[in-house]
Order: structure tokens, then C-alpha cells, then sequence
């Protein structure tokens, strides 16, 4: 599935595309929506695409979970 | 006692009432009047709290009047951004469907933080359906407007914390900022906000968008007045599982060592603006007064852009499943569509986009290992007119609403604090602002930097003519 970005941004309809995965996401979307749904997925299909290029280190980076970084700071105690 | 003027400072407004120069019922009463006045062309408020404000300012004037010293926010009337709780109202979130929501039987926390010192809450503002927004457009309740020129957008999403600044309707408001929406209405209203550190300020009480990414913060007429209100709404609070228990950080007393002895860089590479000069010529104003001299290229800035943009579709699209089921018809067309859109696309985008951010954050870490603060533009232009729907980039048309915040959504990725401050250029009718950033828990190198420029003239805040 993680090739799903390249499908979206490849050259043609992807109007029967969308409504499987809505169909498989369990979303029922109006015709009249789905060429600008589509639109917002194929931008998001592009960050995909920047993201899945990104140089990750899947050992390093294996806890998808954000942490706030934690540095020594300036202040004082109130 | 003198008649208010709604137009002074937080800090003047507070030390005037203090010394028993100001009535503060008097001053309450001219700033709801000019509410009143100025809101139907703005639109910028949902809801005016006028009965509560106007009990609280006499609640106040009887406590001076007994010699107690309320806070240094006494008088201080402030607006917050309508995502966060009102005890009384419902929390509207910019949206239709929360408006059958049940009141709030409690203010959120920042609100409480402001008022223990003396601040007078005055009302809700608007902004963008559920902070899906960077233009101040709403279909619900319309645009809010610029106070610079009403036919352009405010900013979103914090449109009404923009706008209700800008025109010195009230000297301080409180917004939120996802990806960007304290930075740009801060921009295009020409005010100055702090986004600060991702999890230093308690969002409970507040309607989210995206959890991992969602922060609150002040919007003002001045460093001092920002500085002032963030001291004040620093502290840990449990009702928010992101928000970390740090050191409190005293902001207003470090302001006048200005820029002295800091390394700064301009951010360079994907925050290089020179297809926008608006952009550009703010950014090389605020580099030449602070001398500095050279640029970093931020690599994986682009890819932590990326990052925030899917893990903010996902999440949100998540948070809205339910509304999305049975609501779609009530949702904004514009965040409707996003939100669906952001239903289908599978996990593991989700996760890269959450990996990829945190290489971004540790590479960042690294930069401010030589570096203090980096400036960066915050917008790529002044106020677009309301209804645009594109954005040129690079020479490509873009969707504006996704990308009126490209500059912005970096630095919000990984949560690191930044202080927009407004500039004029030469000729400019319009202001437009500029990103100062620091290492995470360093609002007070913002804050700095950014008194440095007001004082240098080269960042203010000016009185719209229409607003005088």
C-alpha cells in the first residue's frame, strides 16, 4: 500500500480509485465531491512521495511516536 | 479618572488601573462600545460576553478601590479564538455543527491564567472551520476581514485573534497554531504572535484539530505586551498530556537584552524567498538590521513540511470521523473535502510522515547546537484578496489554503517556538511578517530578538486608518 502515492500521482481518472478506498475506508462520498477530494489526496499523495524519499534509518526511528524534545532550559522555577 | 482609550497597551492599560489612573469599568465599556462599532465591517467576533466583562470590571474597581492589587493584567480587557472553552457558550470552533453543542461549564484554563491576574475576558472570536484554514474565509459565518483592507483575508485560523488585534479592538487575544495559524494571521493583520514550544502552554479547555501538532498562544500590539502575557500563561496543567512541566521562563525581564551576544542565521534553502519579494525584502529588512550575514540551508526542511501536512490530514480526518458519517452536508466545503481526503490514505504515510518529522527535529537540534535564533519569512505575501484560491510557488500554481502557511509549517512540525513579527516595506500599504526561531523552551531568544526589532523600528504595529 505504501506505493499508493505513486498510483495517485500517475497520469489519468482516479475517480474509481477513490471510491474503493473511501469504500474501503467506510465513507460514503457524493459524486459531486469526489474530483476535489481528489485533488486534496493527490497533494497529499506528493507529500507522501517527499516523505518516502526522506533518508530514514528504520533501526533508529522504529517508535512512531512524537517526544517533545527535552533540553536544558534557561528559566527558573516559579 | 481619564476615558480609556481602547487603543493603549496591555501594559500601559494594566499600570494605569494599578495606579487608579484608569476606571476599569470605564475602559471595559469603551472597548465594548468599539466592539460594537467596528464588528459588523470586521467580523471578527462570535459571541461579545459584555454582562460578564462589564461584572468583572466592577468587581475589579472594588478590589482596587480596597487598596488589593488584582495582577499586573488588571483591566486588560482580551478576546480568545472561539476553540476555546467559555463557561456558558458552546464551543464553536469555527464550525455549524458544534453549535448545538453544550455550553461550557468552564473556561478553559488559559482563560482562567489570564483573568487570576486581572484580565477582563470580552468575547469569542472567529476563524477557520475546526483551524483547517489559512485564509479567515468561513462559509458559516463569512470572512473575517483584514483591518488593512477589508476586500482581503485576515489570516487563518486564528483570523478573529488577528484581526480584533490589528484594529486595536482589544490589546490581546489568544489563538491556536497547528501549522501556522497564530504566524499568518499575525502576518497579513500585522501584529506581532508567539507560537511557543510544542507542549509549554496547557491546551486543555480547548477544541482540538490535531493533537500532535496543535499549540496555543498570544497574539499583541507589542513585544512587551506578548512577552507580559506568556509569562502569565506559562505552567504545567494535566489536563493536557502533551504539555510538559518546565522551569518557568521569565520572558518580560530578559526582553531588553535584545539581540546582544545571540547567533543568528537567516534560514536559507527551503525557506529561500526570493520568488516572493514581499517575503524576501521583510526578510533581508530584519537580517540587516540584526547584521547578520550569512544563511543555512535547513536541509529537511521540505520533507518535515510534508510530515506536518499528512500528519495533520490524518489526525484530523481521524478526529472528525464520526461528523464525517453523519454530518457532511454541515461541514465547510473547503475542510469537508480535506478531511475526506485525509480519511483514505493509508497508516504507514502517517508513520513515515511522523519518522520523517523526527529526523527533522534531531537535525534542527544539531543547527542550534551553532545557531540562537533563525529568521525566516513567515508568509509568502501580504494579504491575498478574499475568494483567491491559488498561490503561485516557484512558478507553479498552488491550491492557497495549503500553502499560505508553507513557511510556517516547518518549525511547527517539530514544535519549536517562534515569534511573528510585523514589518512595513516602503510603500506598503499592507504589512507582512517575519518568523523568528529559536531552540525549543527559548521563547525568551524570540521574544528578545523580536523587542530588539520594535525598538530598532524595523518590526511595529501600526493603527490601520480605518481603525483610528
Amino acid at each position: 500500500m505504501s506505493d499508493l502515492h505513486s498510483v495517485l500521482l500517475a497520469d489519468g481518472d482516479k475517480g474509481a480509485l477513490i471510491e474503493s478506498l473511501a469504500k474501503a475506508a467506510g465513507i460514503e462520498i457524493p459524486a459531486q465531491y469526489l474530483a476535489e477530494v481528489g485533488t486534496h489526496l493527490i497533494i497529499a499523495a506528493r507529500m507522501a512521495q517527499s516523505v518516502f524519499a526522506a533518508p530514514v534509518d528504520p533501526a533508529a526511528q522504529h517508535a512512531a511516536v512524537y517526544v517533545p524534545a527535552l533540553i536544558p532550559t534557561q528559566g527558573r522555577v516559579r | 479618572m481619564s476615558k480609556a482609550v481602547p487603543m493603549l497597551s496591555a501594559v500601559s492599560i494594566a499600570t494605569a488601573a494599578r495606579r487608579g489612573e484608569l476606571s476599569v469599568v470605564e475602559h471595559t465599556q469603551a472597548c465594548l462600545e468599539r466592539i460594537a462599532q467596528s464588528n459588523p465591517g470586521l467580523n471578527c467576533f462570535t459571541h461579545v460576553v459584555s454582562e460578564r466583562a462589564l461584572e468583572r470590571a466592577h468587581e475589579l474597581d472594588a478590589r482596587l478601590a480596597r487598596g488589593e492589587d488584582p495582577g499586573t493584567l488588571t483591566g486588560v480587557p482580551f478576546a480568545v479564538k472561539n476553540l476555546f472553552d467559555i463557561e456558558g457558550l458552546s464551543t464553536l470552533a469555527g464550525s455549524f455543527i458544534n453549535s448545538s453543542h453544550p455550553p461550557a461549564t468552564r473556561d478553559a484554563v488559559l482563560i482562567q491564567r489570564l483573568e487570576a491576574q486581572g484580565a477582563i475576558l470580552v468575547g469569542a472570536l472567529g476563524m477557520g472551520e475546526y483551524a483547517y484554514d489559512f485564509t479567515g474565509e468561513n462559509a458559516h459565518y463569512g470572512a473575517c476581514r483584514n483591518p488593512w483592507d477589508r476586500e482581503r483575508m485576515s489570516g487563518g485560523s486564528s483570523s478573529g485573534s488577528g484581526t480584533a488585534v490589528g484594529a486595536a479592538l482589544v490589546p490581546l487575544t489568544l489563538g491556536s497554531d497547528t501549522n501556522g495559524s497564530i504566524r499568518v494571521p499575525s502576518s497579513l493583520c500585522g501584529v506581532f504572535g508567539l507560537k511557543p514550544t510544542y507542549g509549554r502552554l496547557p491546551r486543555t479547555g480547548t477544541f482540538p484539530f490535531s493533537e500532535s501538532l496543535d499549540h496555543v498562544g498570544p497574539l499583541a500590539r507589542s513585544v512587551e505586551d506578548l512577552a507580559l502575557a506568556f509569562d502569565h500563561l506559562q505552567g504545567h496543567d494535566a489536563g493536557d498530556l502533551a504539555c510538559v512541566s518546565q522551569p518557568w521562563l521569565d520572558t518580560s525581564s530578559a526582553l531588553s537584552q535584545g539581540s546582544e551576544g545571540l547567533r543568528i542565521a537567516r534560514a536559507g534553502g527551503f525557506f529561500d524567498c526570493s520568488n516572493f519579494p514581499e517575503a524576501d525584502a521583510a526578510v533581508s529588512k530584519v537580517c540587516d538590521a540584526l547584521g547578520v550575514g550569512h544563511s543555512l540551508s535547513l536541509d529537511g526542511a521540505a520533507e518535515g513540511r510534508s510530515a506536518a501536512y499528512l500528519i495533520t490530514n490524518a489526525e484530523g480526518a481521524a478526529l472528525h470521523r464520526e461528523r464525517l458519517l453523519t454530518r457532511l452536508e454541515d461541514f465547510d466545503p473547503d475542510t469537508r473535502d480535506r478531511f475526506l481526503a485525509g480519511s483514505l490514505f493509508p497508516a504507514t504515510w502517517y508513520i513515515r510522515a511522523q519518522q520523517v518529522r523526527r529526523r527533522w527535529l534531531e537535525q534542527m537540534l544539531k543547527v542550534f547546537e551553532d545557531v540562537d535564533v533563525i529568521i525566516a519569512p513567515c508568509t509568502p505575501c501580504s494579504a491575498p484578496l478574499l475568494g483567491s484560491k491559488t498561490l503561485v510557488l516557484d512558478g507553479v500554481e498552488h491550491p492557497l489554503r495549503p500553502n499560505l502557511g508553507v513557511f510556517t509549517q516547518p518549525f511547527s512540525a517539530i514544535g519549536l517556538p517562534v515569534c511573528s513579527v510585523p514589518l512595513f516595506l516602503p510603500g506598503a500599504k499592507l504589512p507582512i511578517g517575519v518568523q523568528i526561531v529559536a531552540a525549543p523552551w527559548r521563547e525568551d531568544l524570540c521574544l528578545r530578538v523580536a523587542w530588539q526589532l520594535e525598538h530598532q523600528g524595523i518590526a511595529e504595529c501600526r493603527l490601520p486608518p480605518d481603525c483610528a
